[in-house]
């Protein structure tokens, strides 16, 4: 009938309840970390992220880069059109001087790569890391391997640029 | 829940606590929902592929031209004349087909330039505006995407290239105003019935080439109807008269208006001259505010450019003073107004006054040979000459003057006393208000045609942007302000809609005896912008310039005018608003056409339109420029490339 003297009726966190919240809050929280952390992506996640990948990489091809008039020495993002879907072709040749991690560098990307420009009829040029020894990695070998085609003009004609994108398992 | 009802049968509940059972179900949840979500997580179909293909294919077509295909099967069409534009784009070439209505050439040629961009599995159309040109057929199984572009200058069933045409009229026939002031002037003083007082009123104006509807005059008089039958207007030396007799002027009567008509005949092409001859037998005859000739004609005019500079020369009338009978005395005095727009700069005015027969009063200064004026006594002798300059007190004035003076002022000299709106010069020679002490025959001289550089006249020049940069016809409409005779009149009056810019206008205040006159100007009834007070008593002209920036120079809207005679002498009901507006002369490019001659036919409609009511038709020459290959002429189409797989 009485109130409980000894707990007077105030909102109060007592010492222990507080211990044991932050406990299970910790416990929460470290769980969660350790099972992101701990969980391998699955397939279709990794495909995914090469898919956008690709899909980045391709799209800044088909783009002026920037500056827009960029050379090897002042190049900040590697495009390799006039902004018209036609091939600049001093963009072109400066792009293919680079070594394999400088034009991965200016292209943004952490993946590995492999791109080659292709006539209608299927005629390859402009092959890059079609050798392994130069600074490639080996892509017909990956497992995780992301493509993408864009098409552009080069030298009025119609050609497939094509980006592989992938990850070694 | 457990914790919570063991709590409740220990008589411990409702307290904010966290019990651990319930706290560690809790974080259990929390766990599952997260690692739920996170293995859940549907990653988004890639579809950047086929996206980006619709996409790119579209803008290649967009951008590579049909010389750069090369193939043979376009080189074809071309020697066949299939293909007339080599530099077209294939998506221009495409749509060329289609807008031609060939659409089994269309559908070659989109294959042709086409196949092989994509891929085998992949489905493919090209559409124009909903119409299907080439299809790959393959079945949907996956995505469908559609990337489209606006095609301007074609559309289906019209001719690539359409002619489209626009008008000037070097040449027009335009119904149009003419107002003719005379501003106020006297006299003729006392006299007899046998040798009355004369004042004679010569005024010169230039007609131009035109074909006069109808003309009037309005006479407002003050003059003595004396015993013999005498001619109060003749014009051009006799080609029209009105006598006394015509103004039907009771005996003992002074103050008289009259309107009359004029044949055409009473006017000359080129200069023409009306003479008013007035006569008393006391007092002093002379020109009350309201004197005016109205023309209406028919013009042929050209569309003229505004001009920046403004420049004119504007004569005053040759007032002669002819002394009367039995101790009439000789004094010609005159007003000259002159307008100024509001917006007008390096304004330089010059003022020259010319006399004739002009007296060296030189008798002493007695109470009988003094005069009031500006707040004083003043001797005559002293005063032979006197000029106002927008202002109650003299400008400038002579004791001595020769008996042909000419008196000159400098640009520097007028420009403290000049304003932007309506200026008045006042000229008094040998007279001031009511008293004379001229003699003989005294003129303000004015000859334009014969001796105009010793003429009296004001010369004022000015700058003003032009109200349009391109070449415009002027139209000038008079309205009366109708009604019933009072002191203040009013009325008001809009731009037509034909009006693309406001030239200038004016009220001309009609009044049998005058004080002081008011004119208000405004957008909203009753108008409050006052644009003119006479500066001094009697200094009423019978034109006043109305300051554009009191009025809306949108057409059809209302504008309100009126007139406030201080001395609460009546304003007569023929008082005018005089407006002049600007109508161009020419119309654009319109609409595009199949045929030349509709697009023609089109433009001369189109131009008469703008002319409106004001000018005749018939008499328009008409300009025609016509041309071909205009990017815009129809559409826009939209172009479509859908991509599936």
């Amino acid at each position: 009938m009485f109130p409980e003297k000894a707990v007077p009726r105030k909102a109060q966190v007592w010492y222990t309840d507080f211990m044991v919240g932050v406990l299970i809050f910790s416990v929460v929280v470290i769980t969660y970390f350790y099972y992101v952390e701990h969980t391998s992506y699955s397939d279709e996640t990794l495909m995914s992220s090469l898919i956008s990948e690709a899909k980045a990489v391709s799209n800044s091809f088909v783009t002026r880069g920037y500056p827009v008039d960029w050379t090897a020495a002042n190049v900040t993002t590697v495009g390799l059109t006039d902004g018209d879907y036609r091939i600049d072709s001093s963009k072109l040749s400066d792009f293919n001087s680079w070594g394999y991690e400088e034009r991965r560098g200016y292209l943004h990307t952490t993946k590995d790569y492999y791109f080659y420009l292709e006539y209608l009829n299927g005629t390859r040029f402009n092959e890059l890391c079609e050798d392994p020894l130069a600074g490639c990695v080996a892509w017909n070998s990956s497992y995780n391997l992301a493509q993408n085609t864009r098409l552009l003009i080069y030298d009025s004609k119609v050609v497939r640029a094509v980006l592989y994108v992938y990850q070694q398992p | 829940m457990m914790a919570g009802s063991g709590r409740i049968g220990n008589g411990m509940k409702r307290r904010a606590l966290f019990f651990t059972i319930d706290a560690l179900i809790a974080a259990m949840i929390m766990i599952a929902g997260l690692l739920l979500i996170t293995s859940s997580y549907v990653s988004e179909q890639p579809k950047s592929m086929i996206n980006t293909m619709s996409q790119d294919m579209l803008n290649i077509l967009s951008e590579l031209q049909v010389w750069e295909v090369n193939n043979s099967y376009i080189q074809e069409l071309y020697d066949n004349g299939s293909i007339k534009d080599w530099n077209n784009t294939l998506l221009g070439q495409i749509g060329e087909f289609w807008a031609n209505n060939n659409m089994s050439l269309a559908e070659d040629f989109a294959m042709n330039v086409s196949e092989g961009m994509l891929a085998l599995h992949f489905g493919y159309s090209i559409i124009m505006d909903n119409d299907t040109i080439y299809s790959r057929t393959n079945p949907v199984k996956n995505s469908l995407v559609t990337s489209k572009k606006l095609l301007t200058g074609i559309q289906k069933s019209k001719p690539i290239k359409g002619y489209i045409a626009k008008a000037r009229a070097t040449a027009v026939s335009k119904t149009t105003s003419l107002v003719v002031p005379f501003a106020p002037a006297g006299a003729g003083w006392k006299g007899s019935a046998a040798a009355p007082g004369v004042v004679q009123v010569i005024k010169y104006f230039e007609l131009p080439d035109v074909s006069i509807i109808n003309a009037s005059i309005y006479l407002s008089l003050h003059l003595d109807r004396g015993s013999p039958n005498w001619d109060i207007v003749t014009m051009n030396n006799g080609s029209c008269i009105l006598s006394r007799d015509n103004l039907n002027l009771a005996p003992g009567s002074e103050g008289v208006f009259r309107v009359f008509r004029l044949n055409s005949t009473c006017f000359n092409i080129g200069n023409n001259s009306i003479r008013l001859d007035l006569r008393n037998l006391g007092y002093n005859a002379h020109i009350h505010p309201g004197t005016f000739l109205l023309i209406n004609y028919n013009q042929t005019d050209a569309p003229e450019m505004l001009a920046w500079e403004h420049s004119e020369r504007l004569y005053f009338d040759n007032i002669n003073s002819t002394e009367g009978g039995t101790g009439a005395g000789a004094g010609p005095w005159v007003i000259r107004p002159f307008h100024i727009p509001t917006e007008a700069t390096n304004i330089s005015v010059s003022i020259q006054v010319a006399g004739r027969g002009i007296r060296d009063y030189t008798a002493s200064c007695t109470p009988s040979r003094r005069f009031w004026g500006w707040g004083s006594n003043h001797c005559m002798r002293d005063y032979d000459y006197i000029i106002f300059l927008n202002s109650g007190t003299p400008f400038d004035s002579d004791d001595n003057p020769v008996s042909s003076p000419l008196y000159s002022y400098s640009p520097s000299q007028t420009a403290p006393y000049i304003i932007n709106g309506t200026n008045l010069v006042a000229v008094y020679f040998n007279n001031y208000e009511d008293t004379v002490w001229g003699q003989g025959t005294e003129l303000v001289y004015s000859d334009p045609i014969n001796n105009a550089s010793g003429s009296s006249y004001v010369e004022v020049n000015y700058s003003s942007p032009p109200a349009l940069p391109y070449g415009v016809i002027e139209i000038r409409r008079v309205e009366d302000f109708g009604g019933v005779p009072n002191y203040t009149k009013d009325t008001s009056f809009s731009f037509p809609a034909e009006a693309e810019g406001v030239s200038s206008v004016f009220v001309h205040p009609v009044e049998q005896y005058s004080y002081i006159t008011e004119v208000y100007s405004d957008t909203g009834f009753p108008p409050g912008n006052r644009v003119f007070q006479s500066p001094a008593s009697r200094a009423v002209p019978s034109d006043i310039y109305v300051p554009l920036w009191t009025l809306d120079r949108t057409p059809l809207m209302p504008n309100y005018e009126r007139i406030v005679e201080a001395s609460w002498n009546e304003v007569l009901p023929n008082s005018t608003v005089d407006y002049g507006f600007y109508i161009k002369g020419f119309v654009g490019y319109g609409e595009v056409f199949a045929a030349w001659g509709e697009a023609v036919d089109d433009a001369v409609a189109r131009l008469q339109q703008v002319l409106g009511s004001y000018v005749n038709a018939s008499d328009i020459v008409i300009e025609n420029t016509t041309m071909a290959g205009v990017p815009s002429l129809w559409g826009p189409a939209v172009a479509e490339v859908r991509v599936w797989d």
